[in-house]
């Protein structure tokens, strides 16, 4: 006896084991709902299983993934020992019954199930221990049933129906009442009465990233045909086994609508496994050999032969089940994170109480670690801000576009396939180019979005769209989902010079990397395209002319559009969609990363995002770039004086530097008439203070005061705002503010009539004083210096930036603080 | 007399009270006193209904015409019995206390009945039953917090009724043909919905557990027969008067309930619909079909018909059984009470045969507890709705409001919106009509049939409630209102913008501001009120007949004995 359980335990520690070894090196690292759990666990919600999880958090998440799986298998371990106890089996049953449950332990680890597994395993040891009809086990068996109605309610409902059922049939059969099994289905009921509104569940549509269980519903009906006649033969063996296998599985059956056929496997699994052993019992006799005239004959009995189909068939479905369900998973995984990344994060890293952005498997951890605040709850969201700026998903394709950081994948364009969205093409704003020709000067050349300034952006439940401008033309993209197989996207191109006309505009669709163009065909003004298994249908504006390149052993497979559009406006727009769909439940949703980094901006809080290496917000990396903003010449700064009547001009370049030290400059001016102090002082790292202030010499009277900011030549102004007391100036790289302190100028902001190079002109009416005293402000939301520059006659005054360039005009995030946590991640704070 | 003396009676008494039921008869009175004290039905949900069907009862017996709800509607909508009776003890005790001293005689009464059916249906003698039924929190619930006092007034008819049916078709004597119908003719004549599901419910129940164990079965069925007729007969005029009135107002668009809900996702119908109502009898059902599965299976089967009933939309097998329109008029916690009521029986016999015969002591320590855990069910629930969870707003002055409205000359209805149950009683002590009221079954305003919404007042906890407001408020001329009663700061803002002046504000508890709509809404008004005087002496005088009829016959039999 003692050998037989000592061999019992090995076979089980072997399986046990193999399991650990396989999760271990496949599964964990990539596990997609550990992060519901974690966050449920987060957020006190009463169930048991986010109890135990949240304090177990204080280990690495592949130490609490490997927990619960060990927490999961322990009720089925027992379960398979008590089933073996009280129905008297033989051999390794109980071994052989944790082979069976392999498809669904795969799935539950790769899925993070065990909200469902644990409870189901706990329910079926609690109805296997009320059978024994001892009052300990009675005890215990309600005690594993209010955890399990503590963790999965649903199953508690399930769990009554099949009591009743065999209490029900337990009269009819004997006309015997137990007291102790009334009192388990009343314990049941009140469970389920008080816990299923009070626990919390997340339900499994909730699990956004679930790969479906393949061939679940071909598997079921297979357990189900191998237990119709499985039943009867246990039957002389041990009838009550029978009865409350029956009642257990056809209950679990008839729910089946109510709980999912996933967790109805979850529930008859380790029951089919001793139908299908009793199933192998009848076979044995089924093939019999033996001598008839001297002749061996095998007689193989018809019904034995197809029980054996059957437990092959089951078998072979388990096993192509688990392999499938490996490869899907490795297909569908966003990010290979790497758990580890956690050890290498300092302690002091973040600031507490600040929003983090990071891979959904890592978010549970350093909320609880850092306390931190996840940047949103949805991780379907959190996902799509790390891999695309802009996010457009609905039932069959999922836009991703990584405008305003980079042009290459604007959008990419991914289809649905039934598993998941297959990349399948893109465009590359860089390739959608404007000819424009100068009327006046005759110069031709091309216009992308490559190298503009991003204005703007909106967002709606649908679509989104983008601005940009360069010195000479505007571009509005927008993209918009029409119906959920059919999307449109389009460029506005609008001239900001009338001398400026456009002649045509040109963009290309490419075939998304390791994607090749099957075939293609035009027809009117529409491109259909045989790509990745996908037919799409392009419509295109009339007119236009398709120049497929694909078949190219040297380029990738695209397609050039090019239309001839003569004009100072211009739009072109191509309509794409799937003819084949495949169906899904995918939920459409839009979103974009810009949305929420914008709010935080307004609403003054720190943000952390930890990246995986190699997307597209690493440019968050980009080191922030010395522009000069304005300067000033002192030859163009000047006074007008009356002296005795006559009117006079002095400009102020013949200054004398009395002081400059790096954060303050002073230049006195000292002219027949009038002494000028020029002073240039830098407040703080985004303010810088201009003061000039004068007196007569004798009887002049002070008429006019006028500085000019000048405006480097290779920038220029896409937005200004002038008010009594400020001018607002957006360049097309950082944004400059000018508030005037003492007294209100004229401000004129315009090329220069003579040089025709863009300036802010300040005049100051002094009305005919004999001091004036004015000062100036210049703010920036970036960091803000100043440079002197003195030679012979004149001095100029540089104000520089210091700013991020995609920032810039839109988002307002002055500070940018990176640093690397290990090679694979990268953090930068917001 | 000496101090020996004294502590001499004191020990005989307390020895007295340990061997007999009677400590729990003088809880039963304690309880019921402080409640009737405290006056606390009068925050339940439907107990002003009753009281206003009384006042109009007391005001005017015959006429089944009520001007005040509604712009008028026919009385006969609703049975009579109880707000009758109420009607004749409010004379005597006033308005407050009629309520809470006809609750206390229908728990006794329903105690009572209890005791005869276990005795007749469950042939059951038992002494323990009548403490149980009179300490039974689901009683309290129904009766002190829902208002619900002619649901269990008719219950406690329809269960002795049957009981008499039964000892009828057993042993036959006119006495008990002549009893039960009557007392089956009075629980028709005081609730309908308990007429139709538990009256047959408990007659079957009783008739099935006669039947199977008589030789004579013919003669049984003849008997039964015989008893529902004359039941039938006794009560067909007044019955026949509400079916006429109920089929000619029409069909109201369902209202949101919760029982109709799986009140198992939801932890506040949960707790209303199945904790409150079950209250520690939830924890006692493996008794109960313990018992009854050895002893009566047709009871078990019956009392698990009223149980899936009672937990309403946690099963489909209501709305299989019912059908969708009946399914959307219903509310499931009647069944609830029913099982409660049910479950009793067999829960004394397990205490009373079954365990004392195992172990006295531990038979003695579990009525304890069950005791124990009842008394803690009504305390609980007390203090949980007057503390934790208050019913009713706090009762504004009603008495101000009403004298104010009494001033004003002039047609024209008044609204209330959030002031809770208080509305009806203000309409109890105005003699102005409002365009609202207590019984939604009775409304023939298109507005209201189709809002989907119980009252105007209480319409902002609905779903469709603020369209009906805002209708209201928005047309006021349309629907002849001419004042807006508000509680609080709710709508105020909204009444500005809109064609009403501020015209009184009540300080108090709870601040209420009168708005007067001054002119336009006159035609409509006499459009939608109606006046009439319609009496009926069948419908005032039958129920009280058969009930003085019935008290006489009982109480002869009780002298003679």
């Amino acid at each position: 006896m003692t050998r037989k359980l000592l061999l019992e335990v090995a076979a089980l520690a072997i399986i046990v084991v193999f399991y650990m070894v396989q999760y271990a090196a496949l599964a964990l690292p990539t596990g997609f709902n550990l992060v519901s759990i974690y966050y449920y666990a987060l957020e006190n919600s009463l169930n048991m299983l986010f109890a135990i999880t949240k304090y177990l958090m204080w280990l690495p998440p592949t130490a609490v993934s490997a927990v619960l799986i060990i927490t999961s298998i322990i009720p089925y371990a027992i379960l398979f020992y008590v089933i073996d106890k009280i129905s008297k089996f033989e051999g390794f049953i109980g071994s052989l019954a944790f082979f069976t449950l392999t498809p669904v332990l795969h799935y539950v680890v790769i899925n993070e199930l065990y909200l469902y597994f644990l409870p189901a395993g706990l329910s079926l040891l609690s109805f296997t221990l009320a059978l024994t009809n001892t009052r300990r086990n009675v005890i215990i068996s309600i005690v594993l049933l209010l955890i399990s109605s503590l963790i999965y309610p649903k199953i508690t409902a399930i769990y009554l129906v099949a009591m009743i059922v065999y209490i029900i049939i337990l009269w009819l059969a004997y006309r015997k009442v137990e007291m102790k099994l009334l009192t388990v289905a009343n314990s049941a009921f009140l469970a389920y009465a008080l816990l299923n509104p009070l626990v919390e569940t997340p339900e499994l549509t909730m699990t956004y990233n679930s790969v479906p269980l393949p061939y679940a519903t071909l598997l079921l009906a297979l357990f189900t045909i191998i237990a119709i006649p499985s039943l009867p033969t246990l039957f002389k063996k041990d009838n009550k086994t029978v009865l409350w296998m029956f009642s257990w599985f056809f209950t679990c059956l008839i729910y089946v609508g109510y709980i999912g056929p996933l967790v109805t496997l979850m529930l008859i699994t380790p029951l089919t496994s001793y139908l299908m052993y009793q199933m192998l019992l009848y076979c044995r006799y089924g093939f019999k050999v033996f001598k008839e005239k001297g002749e061996r004959v095998l007689s193989i009995d018809m019904l034995s032969l197809i029980s054996l189909a059957l437990i092959v068939a089951a078998v072979s479905l388990s096993l192509i089940i688990s392999f499938q369900l490996f490869r899907e998973a490795h297909e569908k995984t966003l990010f290979t994170t790497d758990t580890t990344v956690l050890s290498s994060i300092a302690d002091d890293v973040f600031k507490q109480g600040s929003e983090v952005l990071a891979p959904t498997p890592l978010m549970p951890w350093l909320t609880w670690k850092f306390h931190l605040k996840p940047a949103t709850p949805n991780t379907e969201y959190a996902n799509s801000w790390l891999t695309s700026s802009f996010t457009i998903q609905t039932e069959h394709f999922r836009l991703e576009d990584l405008e305003p950081f980079t042009q290459s994948r604007a959008p990419l364009i991914k289809i649905f396939n039934g598993t998941t969205y297959n990349k399948v093409l893109y465009i590359d704003d860089s390739y959608v180019k404007a000819t424009l020709f100068n009327v006046k000067t005759k110069d031709t050349w091309n216009e992308s979005i490559y190298g503009m300034c991003f204005l703007n952006y909106s967002i709606s439940n649908n679509g989104y769209v983008l601005s940009f401008r360069s010195k000479w033309v505007k571009i509005v993209k927008k993209v918009k989902a029409l119906r959920d197989n059919e999307f449109k996207i389009s460029y506005k191109f609008t001239s900001l010079n009338p001398n400026v006309k456009i002649l045509s505009i040109t963009l290309n669709l490419w075939a998304a990397w390791g994607v090749k163009v099957n075939e293609s065909l035009t027809l009117d003004n529409k491109l259909y395209i045989l790509i990745a298994g996908n037919l799409l249908e392009i419509t295109y504006p009339k007119g236009s002319k398709i120049i497929p390149a694909y078949d190219s052993k040297w380029t990738q497979d695209h397609f050039i559009f090019t239309a001839p559009i003569i004009g100072r406006e211009a739009t072109y727009s191509i309509k794409v969609k799937i003819l084949n769909p495949v169906k899904s439940e995918n939920k459409p949703y839009t979103t974009s990363i810009l949305n929420y980094l914008s709010k935080c901006s307004s609403r003054d809080i720190r943000i952390y995002v930890l990246a995986p290496k190699n997307t597209y917000l690493e440019k968050l990396q980009v080191k922030p770039e010395n522009i000069t903003a304005t300067y000033m010449i002192s030859s163009f700064n000047y006074i007008q004086l009356s002296i005795g009547g006559n009117v006079e001009t002095y400009s102020l370049h013949e200054g004398h530097v009395v002081e400059n030290t790096g954060n303050q400059t002073l230049i006195v001016t000292r002219l027949p008439h009038l002494n000028v102090e020029f002073r240039v002082r830098k407040i703080n790292e985004k303010t810088l203070s201009l003061s000039i202030s004068g007196k007569t010499k004798g009887g002049g009277k002070i008429e006019k005061l006028t500085m000019i900011f000048w405006i480097p030549w290779e920038r220029y102004i896409v937005q200004t705002h002038i008010t009594l007391n400020n001018v607002r100036l957006k360049l097309d790289k950082g944004t400059i503010n000018v508030a005037f302190k003492n007294e209100t100028p004229q401000v004129y902001i315009g090329p220069h009539p003579k040089y025709g190079q863009e300036m802010i002109k300040i005049t100051y009416d002094v009305r005919r004083r004999r001091t004036f005293n004015t000062m100036l402000n210049i703010t920036s939301i970036q960091n803000i210096a100043y440079s002197f520059r003195g030679e012979k006659d004149y001095y100029v005054v540089y104000v520089k930036l210091e700013m991020k360039p995609w920032f810039t005009t839109i988002l307002h995030l002055d500070t940018l603080k990176i640093f690397k946590v290990n090679v694979e991640h990268w953090c930068a704070e917001l | 007399m000496s101090l020996r003396n004294y502590i001499g009676y004191l020990r005989s008494t307390i020895l007295y009270l340990k061997r007999t039921y009677t400590k729990y008869y003088i809880l039963f009175l304690i309880i019921n006193a402080s409640i009737l004290a405290s006056k606390i039905y009068m925050r339940s949900y439907d107990a002003l209904t009753h009281l206003f069907f009384a006042h109009h009862y007391a005001r005017d017996w015959f006429n089944i015409w009520e001007y005040k709800w509604y712009g008028g509607f026919m009385v006969t909508s609703y049975p009579p019995f109880v707000h009758q009776i109420l009607a004749l003890l409010m004379s005597v005790f006033g308005l407050e206390y009629s309520f809470g001293i006809l609750a206390i005689l229908t728990l006794v009464l329903a105690a009572y009945a209890l005791k005869i059916f276990a005795e007749n249906v469950f042939n059951f003698n038992s002494k323990l039953i009548m403490p149980m039924a009179l300490l039974n929190p689901t009683l309290y619930l129904f009766l002190y917090v829902f208002g619900q006092l002619p649901t269990v007034f008719a219950s406690a008819l329809s269960l002795l009724a049957s009981s008499y049916m039964a000892v009828y078709v057993r042993e036959g004597g006119k006495y008990y043909l002549a009893v039960s119908s009557l007392l089956a003719s009075l629980a028709i004549m005081s609730h309908h919905v308990t007429s139709l599901f538990f009256l047959p419910t408990t007659t079957l129940l009783a008739l099935c557990n006669v039947v199977l164990k008589s030789k004579e079965r013919r003669k049984v069925v003849f008997k039964f027969l015989l008893f529902t007729s004359l039941c039938l007969l006794i009560s067909l005029p007044v019955a026949l008067m509400m079916y006429y009135s109920i089929t000619s107002t029409p069909m109201q668009t369902p209202i949101p309930h919760g029982s109709r809900d799986n009140i198992f996702s939801n932890i506040v119908y949960s707790g209303v619909f199945f904790w409150s109502t079950y209250g520690p009898l939830a924890f006692m059902f493996s008794i109960v079909y313990y018992v009854l599965l050895r002893r009566n299976i047709i009871y078990a089967i019956v009392l698990t018909v009223l149980v899936i009933f009672g937990l309403g939309g946690v099963t489909p097998i209501p709305k299989i059984f019912l059908g969708q329109t009946l399914y959307n008029i219903l509310t499931f916690d009647k069944f609830s009470l029913w099982s409660s009521l049910l479950m009793l029986v067999p829960l004394a016999y397990y205490l009373e045969e079954e365990l004392s015969h195992h172990t006295k002591k531990t038979s003695k320590i579990v009525l304890v507890a069950i005791i124990s855990s009842f008394i803690l069910a009504i305390v609980l629930t007390f203090l949980f709705l007057t503390l934790v969870y208050p019913l009713q707003p706090p009762r504004p002055n009603i008495e101000a409001i009403a004298k104010y409205l009494n001033k004003k000359n002039g047609p024209g209805f008044y609204v209330t919106i959030d002031m809770g149950t208080w509305f009806k009683e203000l309409s109890i002590r105005t003699e102005k009509p409002t365009l609202d009221g207590g019984y939604n079954t009775a409304r023939r305003i298109k507005l209201l049939v189709k809002s989907g919404v119980e009252s105007i007042d209480s319409a902002l906890f609905f779903p469709n409630g603020t369209y009906l407001i805002r209708e209201i408020l928005t047309n006021p001329d349309k629907y002849g209102i001419r004042w807006v009663i508000t509680v609080g700061e709710k709508l105020s803002g909204n009444l500005f913008s809109k064609e009403f002046t501020l015209v009184k504000e009540i300080p108090g508890k709870t601040y209420v501001r009168i708005w007067e709509n001054k002119e336009g809404y006159e035609e409509s008004f006499y459009k939608l009120f109606k006046v009439r005087r319609e009496n009926s002496y069948i419908w005032g005088l039958e129920p009280i007949t058969v009930g003085i009829l019935t008290l006489i016959l009982v109480l002869h039999r009780c002298l003679r004995k």
